[in-house]
């Protein structure tokens, strides 16, 4: 860049604040918009509060009480391990399903196309028609999930799915994985047909089965993808409990 | 589907829950208190930031260029 008049910097200044010039309007906007609400949200917990009135700076209190006193540290510790459940159950199904789909929907599966709609329709289905939906299906006295079971003779096995302690936790997960199953099959179908077809057919030429071009090949190359799914899945449960509420 | 207590007995709490039932509801019988509210939502912020950063170094080591 050459600026009329006198040169009063050197190129290098001269560039650098030719950057910060062009950067200035965005980051302004960042900081605005998106900066400063973080930091100041995350303020909030260091002030005391009575209802929705800011009291007092009180440091790290807030932080002592939620892990020392007593409702809050014993749903704290709960919910911690619900997230790490939710997280490592969706991590396998979702995410598992979601790599088998995207693998099976790569190949010529017949009707690979139709599939693909399929599977991506409940992600685009609204959450309090899904909500509704699984409630309807998993309802303990005619959900249909119930009477199939009672159906092929596994009546023994049915019980109230959201009602009950011990299952109440994997049928919401199992419902959210229904749900948005469909997106990882497309961000790894995505991943997959972008592997150009020769680092295939080498592998192939050189005698490796299908077994070994996933696990040496594609894998490998789909790196990027499962690195955005896992981020993905881990932000997922412990921001967006929808289901729950 | 499980109401704002992660009903039955908490079973279906999750952080994200019960951060937003201490800031706008009630934890128990307690009252409405932005300020742990807010201190769940920080801890759970570093703990994603955490996890989630150790899990793309991680990843980012293991992809091949083209």
């Amino acid at each position: 860049m050459s600026f009329p008049g006198p040169r009063r910097f050197s190129y290098r200044v001269s560039q650098a604040l030719w950057v910060a010039a062009c950067l200035a309007p965005a980051l302004m906007l960042f900081t605005i918009v998106v900066a400063y609400p973080i930091a100041g949200a995350m303020a909030y917990s260091l002030f005391r509060w009575d209802g929705i009135v800011r009291g007092g700076f009180v440091g790290l209190v807030n932080f002592q009480r939620l892990l020392t006193q007593y409702p809050y540290s014993v749903r704290m510790l709960t919910a911690f391990w619900h997230n790490v459940w939710t997280f490592a159950l969706t991590m396998v199904i979702q995410n598992g399903l979601g790599l088998l789909f995207a693998m099976l929907l790569a190949g010529r599966t017949w009707g690979a196309k139709i599939y693909r709609a399929i599977f991506f329709m409940p992600v685009t289905l609204s959450l309090v028609i899904v909500g509704f939906l699984w409630q309807l299906f998993l309802n303990p006295v005619w959900g249909i999930v119930n009477k199939s079971l009672a159906l092929i003779g596994l009546g023994g096995l049915a019980r109230p799915w959201l009602g009950d302690v011990h299952t109440a936790l994997i049928a919401i997960t199992l419902v959210n994985a229904w749900r948005w199953v469909g997106f990882p099959t497309i961000v790894f179908l995505a991943g997959i047909q972008a592997i150009p077809d020769e680092y295939l057919e080498a592998a192939r030429l050189d005698g490796a089965g299908p077994g070994p071009i996933f696990r040496r090949v594609i894998l490998p190359l789909l790196a990027p993808q499962v690195n955005i799914i896992v981020i993905l899945t881990f932000i997922g449960p412990s921001t967006g409990s929808s289901y729950l509420t | 589907m499980q109401g704002v207590t992660g009903e039955p007995n908490h079973a279906t709490d999750v952080l994200g829950l019960l951060f937003y039932r201490s800031a706008f509801g009630a934890v128990d019988t307690g009252n409405p208190d932005v300020g742990i509210g807010s201190s769940i939502a920080v801890i759970m912020f570093t703990l994603i930031l955490v996890v989630s950063s150790l899990g793309a170094i991680y990843l980012r080591r293991r992809e091949v260029e083209l």
